[in-house]
C-alpha cells in the first residue's frame, strides 16, 4: 500500500481532526521530515477524475483553515514512507521558501472576458492550402492581440488592487476569458481585495469579471516554476 | 437523454477553477509522476458534461442558474 500526499504544513500545524480523502481512504497526517503531512494509504497512484479532484481539494481546504499550508498537485504517490521522506528532503530549501511565501495568506482567481474581443478562430479543413495558411496566419494574429490586450488588462488590474496583493499570476488565454489572474493575498487584506476588484469591475464597464476564492495557495508555492 | 440540473454561475465558475488548480498547480514532488493526458482530458469531459459548455464562462449572461 502506497501514500497518496494532499498537503504539505509546519510540524506545529494545527490539525483538523479526522477526515476522509480520495475513494473514501482515511486522512492521516504525520511528521515526515520535519514537517507535518496529510495522506491516505493508496495501493496506486489514481487516475484523475472529478470526484477525486474534488476530495483532493476538501481535504486541502480543511487543513488550510487554521493556517496556510503548500498544496500538492493531484497524483503524487509513493511507495512508502522512506521515498516520501526522500522527496521532501530533497525539496527542504523549495518548501521552507514556500511556506514562507505563502504565510497567513490565500489565493483569489479572476478571469477577465472581453465580450468585444472574441477568441481566436478556428483553423478552417485542409481542402485549400492556402486557405488553411491563410486562416493559420489569422490566428496567430488573434492570438497575438489578445495576448497584448490580456497583458494590459493585467498590468491596470495589478496596478489597481496595487498594495493589497502580495503578488500576481497571469495567464493569458487563447479562448474563454481573455486572463485568467490569481493573486497572492494575506488573511487579512481580503476585504480591501473584495474592493478593490469591485471598484475596477465598475470602472471598465467594457469587461466582465469572474472572481473566485478564497483558494489554498495552489499558484504560489514555487519560486521555480 | 438524463440531463443534469442546471449550475449556478458562480458553481461553474468555481468548478473550473477548482480544476485548473488541482491538476495544473501546487507542489509537485515526483516529477517523474506525470497524470496521463488521457486522465485530465477525461476529467475536462466530465466538467463540459456537468456545466454544458465550459466555454459559457465567455457569456455569463447566458449562463444557466444564474442569480436574478
Amino acid at each position: 500500500m502506497g501514500l497518496y500526499l494532499y498537503c504539505v504544513g509546519r510540524s506545529d500545524h494545527p490539525d483538523p481532526g479526522p477526515q476522509t480523502g480520495i475513494d473514501g481512504a482515511a486522512v492521516r497526517s504525520p511528521e515526515v521530515a520535519g514537517y507535518r503531512v496529510w495522506l491516505s494509504a493508496l495501493p496506486a497512484s489514481p487516475a484523475a477524475s472529478l470526484d477525486r479532484v474534488r476530495s483532493h481539494h476538501a481535504v486541502i481546504e480543511r487543513c488550510c483553515a487554521p493556517a496556510t499550508l503548500l498544496p500538492m498537485r493531484f497524483g503524487q504517490w509513493f511507495d512508502t514512507e522512506d521515498g516520501l521522506a526522500a522527496a521532501l528532503e530533497g525539496r527542504r530549501a523549495r518548501l521552507d521558501r514556500g511556506l514562507e511565501r505563502v504565510r497567513d495568506a490565500v489565493e483569489f482567481g479572476i478571469r477577465v472576458i472581453d465580450p468585444g474581443f472574441p477568441a481566436s478562430a478556428e483553423v478552417p479543413d485542409r481542402s485549400s492550402g492556402r486557405a488553411y495558411l491563410e486562416a493559420l496566419a489569422r490566428r496567430e494574429r488573434e492570438a497575438t492581440a489578445r495576448e497584448r490586450r490580456g497583458a494590459t488588462v493585467a498590468v491596470a488590474l495589478e496596478r489597481h488592487l496595487g498594495s493589497c496583493i502580495r503578488a500576481q499570476c497571469a495567464r493569458f488565454m487563447t479562448s474563454g476569458a481573455l486572463v485568467a489572474a490569481a493573486h497572492l493575498i494575506s488573511r487579512h487584506d481580503t476585504g480591501t481585495y473584495r474592493e478593490r476588484v469591485r471598484t475596477f469591475e465598475e470602472s471598465r464597464p467594457d469587461l466582465r469579471f469572474a472572481l473566485s476564492g478564497p483558494w489554498p495557495p495552489y499558484g504560489f508555492v514555487d519560486d521555480e516554476g | 437523454m438524463e440531463s443534469s440540473p442546471p449550475v449556478a454561475w458562480g458553481e461553474r465558475v468555481r468548478l473550473v477553477e477548482l480544476v485548473d488548480r488541482v491538476l495544473d498547480r501546487g507542489v509537485v514532488l515526483r516529477g517523474d509522476v506525470i497524470i496521463s493526458v488521457a486522465g485530465i482530458d477525461l476529467v475536462y469531459l466530465e466538467l463540459r458534461l456537468l456545466l454544458s459548455s465550459v466555454e459559457t464562462l465567455a457569456h455569463p449572461d447566458k449562463a444557466v442558474g444564474d442569480p436574478p
